[in-house]
């Protein structure tokens, strides 16, 4: 009996590892606009270098690829140190620190719902998500508005600004907060966020 | 993916930051280097002296060009997959039919109000993508579990891809304004 309710919390443990894989994975932004770039960079720079250098190798002195013998020229008439040079490369070196921040890996298209099937992985949207928990909010009495901000890179859990119509806001604070952990339980995030709820009142 | 624009990044940068730093002098210590033209005639007696240089380095340019060229490739492949998928037609068709059973059992789950279903991928790495909109206080890890459980798990079962990753995509619907009308205050005497 014990033996079997070990395995069974080892199977649920490995189920929610490899769930949580799944979900990383497949919600990881792809930058797939990043990487057409790149290939299209690679492909270009590699297929024009490579024939003129074939018909220079082959002692032609004609550049096949259109274009080119203007750019030979500017390459002849400028220095290392001219201005103009140091802001291409510098150029070449901002998108060279663009296409390496673009290969870091972000966070996720989403917020991962928790789960223990590795063959399962679910999503709400981060905005959909300080929807809902503003929604729920406002269903506390006496809420009148309620913003929800957070889940963002640098502020990673939820500040909820909610406003009362009330002159004195006795536990509406507290309510707000049960709300929203209500709301947390019925959604189930995979990690689930700390909730700072800040009130504010009538003061007239 | 992520590799080879990592790749890229690096040789980009270090080419910029070397021209940079030969431009500014840097480099000078080894003679007025920052001086010379970018086309150094130099290059062009070392190439004149050393007759495998050219080629070696136009079929480097050529591995560059074809590697550029299988990862686009790679990428619109992929691109394709999703909205195409590369099933047999016979696979095709009971996924059809299955997505039909599918669309019917997730719309009969509390607060699921519409849903849209996508097989993608290739036959070794197939996905199922279900897009589901939702009202904005439904239930959510019920309805997850009960998707898992039931209606995917019987797809899985009618295509014959017992392993098939599913993606689930919640979209909840909110239907009330962002801000609560002010309650009329009583008129004071």
């Amino acid at each position: 009996m014990a033996e079997t309710l070990v395995k069974d919390l080892i199977e649920e443990a490995q189920g929610r590892q490899q769930a949580r894989r799944l979900a990383v994975r497949e919600f990881r932004p792809r930058r797939a606009s990043a990487g057409f770039a790149a290939a299209l960079l690679l492909t270009a720079s590699g297929g024009v270098a490579a024939i003129e250098l074939l018909a220079a190798a082959l002692g032609s002195a004609v550049h096949p690829v259109p274009g080119v013998a203007p750019v030979v020229d500017v390459l002849r008439g400028y220095a290392w140190a001219d201005p103009d040079v140091l802001v291409v490369a510098g150029g070449v070196a901002a998108l060279g620190t663009a296409f390496l921040l673009a290969a870091l890996p972000g966070r996720l298209r989403g917020i991962p719902l928790a789960g223990d099937d590795p063959r399962l992985a679910g999503v709400i949207g981060r905005a959909a998500l300080r929807r809902a928990l503003a929604d729920a909010a406002l269903d506390v009495p006496g809420i009148e508005r309620a913003r929800v901000r957070g889940l963002g890179v640098l502020r990673r859990g939820l500040v909820v600004r909610a406003t009362t119509c009330y002159r004195n806001p006795a536990n509406s604070a507290e309510l707000v907060q049960r709300a929203i952990g209500a709301r947390l339980d019925r959604i189930e995030p995979m990690h689930r966020p700390a909730v700072d709820v800040r009130l504010g009142w009538r003061k007239d | 993916m992520r590799i080879g624009i990592a790749a890229t990044g690096t040789v980009l940068l270090l080419a910029g930051a070397s021209a940079l730093a030969l431009g500014l002098g840097a480099f000078d210590a080894f003679g007025a280097l920052s001086g010379r033209p970018l086309l150094d005639p130099a290059v062009g007696r070392f190439t004149g002296d050393h007759a495998w240089f050219l080629p070696a380095l136009a079929g480097a340019a050529e591995l560059l060009a074809l590697t550029g060229q299988l990862w686009l490739v790679v990428q619109g492949r992929a691109v394709v997959h999703h909205w195409w998928p590369d099933l047999d037609p016979e696979t095709r068709g009971r996924a059809r039919a299955a997505a039909d059973v599918l669309n019917r059992d997730v719309r009969g789950l509390p607060g699921v109000q519409d849903v849209r279903v996508r097989l993608t991928g290739t036959a070794n790495k197939p996905r199922l993508r279900l897009n589901v909109s939702c009202a904005g206080d439904t239930l959510l890890s019920e309805v997850y579990g009960e998707l898992g459980a039931g209606p995917v798990e019987r797809y899985r079962r009618a295509t014959g891809m017992p392993d098939l990753p599913v993606v689930i995509r919640f979209r909840p619907v909110s239907e009330r304004p962002r801000r609560r009308r002010r309650r009329p205050r009583p008129e004071t005497a």
